[in-house]
């Protein structure tokens, strides 16, 4: 088993630093300086690197968590930060003055991991600001031609990070099950056609 | 004479008292003289068993409410009772007519069901109400009665809910132990719907479509060739193991509820409760768009390899989220 990389990305404020420690087995290493880009975000310090926690597997092996620093002028980091992830967990916050173009921006940068079905969006603070709604939210990807998972999620709650964690997990095992079953009908195909053309 | 025939006019009775009845008859007179399309559909008549009869909203004695009831005789026997709100005014009056007309056919063309017993059958059976009151789109708003209490007045548009009180927003499970206990109706109304301030029904439609498995899918859904979901339906995170799979098989229309059960991802009941609620839910396109052609790229899952799933299951149980 080669290395294994979680990603936590959002804009800044929506919880990735909450996220990881709520599944990291050491304190989270944090670069949160005080913030100077409130034009983006109010919050009195942010991350500027990145956040990085560590799970240990019941197998040995350690699952890198990695937290992306959510300022746009980081934008052309997420891609690199997301290549070789096992998956993508990208957090929004309701509260901020356009979710839905916080939204278009990450799914524009995981757009591989996407077509891949490893990236779920989470939306924080949805029981405060029920505008735009999770309806809005698969609109929005839908008319973008694609197609993952959004729900409500409260990362301050361990529970709701385990929650968005299971769907993850989830859509990797069932894109590795329709494929498999892909392949089956192909293999019957190719042996249909095979058995057809033998004299 | 109750109307047998789809042809034929229906017939109005009015129920109230002399000075009010001859007020009522004389605007349905007039409305009718002024609009050929109702003169033809309805006829005013004083027979008990008429196919609508016009009643008082409220008590007696009171002053004159806007509000009037009709009890609505449908071809099964069965009756319905609609508040018209605002019914002295013709706009009201006519938007009522034409409600009551479709729920007189579309009531009367469906076989009487018996009275469901079990849970399933009590929230298949609310579902083919919901269904029917929103596919007649002929009133915007309906009342849901459980017992003697009108518990929530619903916006059939945006499916939204004002509950008469915190205590009456019920899972499906309280829901349909209410109904079991003291009947249910949903009762539709004109105006006065909930509209964008009243709470999503959604997660209710979602249990309640999930409950609803055991006795196969809804009707309408049936008549649905192509099942394609808009979007991942984000009510299903959390559920049953088998519904990110289900959703990959429906993204692309590809698949029907046949295709899916043959498949054998879950128990029957598990795939037709997750169809209903996904229908009831609305999130699979309408015929139009299904059959167009998808947007959605399949996923090319360039590293599904053994690794990952060895790693996932290993996530799974050292976060003690492991599932059956």
């Amino acid at each position: 088993m080669s290395e294994i990389k979680l990603l936590f990305a959002g804009p800044m404020g929506a919880g990735k630093t909450t996220a990881i420690r709520a599944i990291s087995a050491i304190e989270p290493i944090s670069t949160e300086v005080a913030n100077t880009d409130l034009d983006e975000c109010n919050k009195a310090e942010t991350t500027v690197a990145m956040d990085y926690g560590e799970l240990t597997l019941d197998t040995g092996h350690v699952v890198h968590l990695y937290g992306s620093p959510g300022q746009r002028r980081f934008e052309f980091m997420w891609p690199l930060l997301a290549e070789g992830a096992l998956g993508v967990v990208v957090l929004l916050d309701n509260s901020r003055p356009d979710p839905l173009a916080d939204l278009a921006h990450f799914l524009d940068a995981f757009a591989a991991q996407i077509d891949a079905g490893r990236v779920v969006v989470a939306v924080g603070r949805l029981d405060t600001h029920a505008r735009p709604g999770l309806d809005d939210y698969v609109d929005a990807i839908a008319a973008r031609g694609q197609f993952l998972p959004v729900v409500d999620a409260d990362v301050r709650r361990r529970d709701d990070v385990l929650g968005v964690l299971d769907l993850l997990f989830s859509q990797i095992e069932s894109a590795g099950r329709s494929d498999a079953d892909a392949a089956a009908e192909t293999d019957e195909w190719l042996h249909f056609v095979q058995h057809a053309r033998t004299p | 004479m109750m109307n047998t025939h789809d042809e034929a006019p229906f017939s109005i009775a009015v129920a109230l008292p002399t000075h009010l009845k001859s007020l009522v008859e004389r605007m349905l007179h007039g409305l009718l003289r002024e609009q050929r399309h109702h003169a033809a559909r309805w006829r005013l008549s004083d027979a008990a068993d008429a196919d609508v009869t016009f009643r008082l909203h409220g008590e007696d004695g009171q002053a004159i409410s806007p509000d009037l009831l009709a009890h609505v005789r449908c071809r099964d026997g069965r009756s319905e009772t609609v508040v018209i709100e605002g019914a002295w005014r013709a706009g009201a009056m006519t938007a009522a007519l034409d409600g009551i007309a479709t729920m007189i056919v579309a009531r009367g063309a469906a076989p009487a069901t018996p009275p469901p017993s079990s849970p399933s059958a009590l929230a298949r059976q609310w579902l083919q109400r919901w269904c029917e009151l929103r596919t007649q789109n002929a009133f915007d708003a309906a009342d849901l009665n459980i017992g003697e209490r009108t518990v929530a007045r619903i916006d059939l548009r945006s499916a939204t809910a004002r509950y008469a009180s915190l205590d009456d927003r019920p899972d499906a499970a309280a829901l349909v132990a209410a109904m079991a206990r003291g009947g249910w109706d949903l009762v539709p109304r004109h105006g006065d719907a909930a509209g964008g301030t009243g709470v999503s029904m959604k997660p209710l439609l979602w249990q309640l479509g999930l409950l609803s498995g055991e006795q196969g899918t809804l009707p309408a859904l049936r008549a649905v060739e192509r099942l394609r979901l808009k979007g991942w339906p984000y009510l299903a995170a959390g559920g049953h193991a088998s519904f990110a799979e289900l959703i990959n098989y429906l993204r692309n229309g590809d698949n029907d509820r046949t295709s899916l059960q043959a498949r054998g991802i879950a128990p029957r009941a598990v795939v037709d409760g997750f169809l209903n609620a996904c229908f009831v839910c609305d999130f699979f396109h309408d015929a139009a768009a299904a059959a167009a052609p998808p947007r959605i790229a399949l996923p090319p899952s360039p590293r599904n390899d053994a690794a990952d799933r060895a790693a996932v299951s290993a996530l799974r149980r050292t976060l003690g989220i492991a599932r059956p």
